[in-house]
């Protein structure tokens, strides 16, 4: 399966699950601040890739792939501001922040709302390329 | 010494159970780990789920209830001189559905009271005849929880592709169901009967965990006709999922803090939700198996999983169900709690059972 394949199931279960129009499931929208989605949405959307595309992923998986395993107080401080290891971490897996602009003012509740439907798509390959690795070990 | 007891119970619900094999035929799946938390195997509904159309209605199945309740006590209905009934989903607004039933059972006069408080409800109204029949002010009371949901689940599937539905708009299909549960209260001597009992709306100032939008005055008509359905049912799943254990243990620690009682003298204990998957798992991560909740371990009625989330109707079909199977017996001692999680209230009663359940 190969990107554009998992882009487009991604969108598919994006407009379902949000009760959004195909045309706003564009890439660089965020799925909780722009489209809407709750966590129940969101525990949708990966279910409907779980049944199209046999991508099982977990809902708490989600929030792990973006914290990247880093410790709860080394990714926010005493403020609950996400510190410059954690916006580095962030900045992987998505690539469109600008590290500079919230450096020293992004809150731990707002990670979430910058996750777009092309970070989902990044997810959804990492996880299918790792499935795919253990199936040839 | 005269005392309140409870001297029958009724239940009913329409049509054939509907598993859930059906509801996931009809709307779509849910992921197994939330199927087993919901915990709910079967439903009953008063629309036909082919069609939508209504095989009975509200008032049908809160007189049936009655009549059972009524059959069990022994009770003629003329006996009846208060009737109080708890509905979230009346016929009409106005009049109101008790006297629908009123009407059924050839009382030309009678008090009637209905109460909009939810699950919570039938609970208040319990604790209200309570105090109308110990004041010696009425002698004999009918006490009603009805609920009718599946006809505001009908416009959610009816025509579409199941695949198509959205998980949020699937989860209350699965959950919802159809019922009504009566009880029979009197004053007579004999020890037993109803002890405390407490009410308490704790969500002051805290966003509704389930909405039911449409039909109301909030919003000009012209407005709310342009809505994609007439009625919406908006659940917060994961905000109810989490404030609900908050409830159910204060509900607990309220009511036998009011009955003057400790939660070791308590032999049994309805709570709606009280056994399912979501619920214990709720109560342990937030830390709320408190000391009364671990005593009531084993002692739980909870009846689901087999007759659905039934609103109103909860508290006085479940008993029916566990009176009638064995389980409440005389000299039980037995907590009713109802919680309603619109707006967070709750509602708790203590009865010392003396009714021999039907041959």
């Amino acid at each position: 399966m190969d990107r554009t394949q998992i882009s487009e199931a991604v969108q598919k279960a994006v407009v379902e699950a949000v009760g959004a129009e195909p045309e706003e499931v564009v890439p660089e929208a965020t799925l909780l601040d722009e489209l809407g989605a709750e966590s129940i949405d969101l525990l949708d959307i990966l279910f409907r890739l779980e049944r199209s595309i046999g991508v099982k992923i977990q809902a708490a998986q989600l929030a792990e792939y973006v914290q990247g395993g880093i410790p709860d107080d080394e990714f926010g401080d005493e403020n609950e501001i996400i510190t410059e290891r954690g916006l580095a971490q962030l900045k992987r897996v998505m690539p469109q922040i600008d590290v500079a602009e919230l450096s020293g003012r992004l809150q731990a509740t707002q990670v979430m709302g910058l996750f777009t439907v092309d970070n989902l798509v990044d997810l959804v390959v990492a996880q299918v390329e790792a499935s795919a690795a253990t199936a040839a070990a | 010494m005269t005392a309140i007891h409870i001297v029958g119970t009724g239940g009913y619900q329409p049509g054939d159970p509907i598993p859930t094999s059906e509801i996931a035929r009809l709307a779509g799946p849910l992921p197994e780990d939330v199927l087993q938390g919901l915990s709910i195997e079967r439903r009953y509904w008063m629309i036909d789920p082919a069609t939508g159309e209504h095989r009975e209605n509200n008032s049908d199945m809160a007189y049936k209830a009655a009549v059972r309740a009524l059959d069990s006590a022994g009770i003629e209905p003329g006996e009846i001189d208060l009737m109080i009934l708890a509905t979230g989903t009346p016929d009409y607004p106005l009049p109101p559905l008790v006297n629908f039933v009123q009407d059924r059972l050839g009382l030309e006069r009678c008090a009637t009271l209905e109460i909009r408080s939810g699950g919570a409800g039938v609970v208040q109204a319990l604790d209200i005849a309570r105090m109308y029949l110990a004041a010696g002010v009425h002698t004999t009371a009918l006490v009603i929880g009805s609920e009718a949901i599946s006809p505001v689940l009908a416009p959610i599937f009816l025509g579409k592709d199941p695949e198509s539905i959205r998980m949020r708009d699937r989860m209350p299909l699965y959950m919802f169901g159809d019922g009504a549960g009566a009880m029979v209260l009197r004053a007579q001597d004999g020890p037993g009967g109803l002890r405390g009992a407490a009410s308490a709306c704790i969500g002051g100032g805290r966003k509704p965990g389930i909405h039911s939008v449409g039909g109301g005055t909030h919003a000009p008509i012209h407005e709310q006709l342009k809505a994609k359905r007439l009625v919406d049912l908006k659940v917060d799943v994961v905000g109810a999922g989490d404030f609900t254990p908050v409830m159910v243990t204060e509900a607990i620690s309220g009511t036998l803090a009011r009955a003057g009682l400790a939660v070791d003298t308590v032999d049994l204990c309805l709570v709606p939700e009280g056994n399912v998957g979501w619920m214990l798992d709720s109560l342990r991560e937030a830390g709320l198996d408190t000391t009364e909740w671990k005593a009531l371990d084993g002692k739980i009625i909870d009846s689901l999983s087999t007759m659905g989330a039934v609103g109103c109707a909860a508290v006085p079909l479940f008993l029916d169900d566990a009176w009638r199977s064995g389980r409440v017996k005389p000299g039980d001692r037995i907590m009713l709690v109802g919680v309603e999680s619109t707006k967070w209230i709750y509602a708790g009663a203590v009865v010392d059972w003396t009714a021999e359940a039907p041959a």
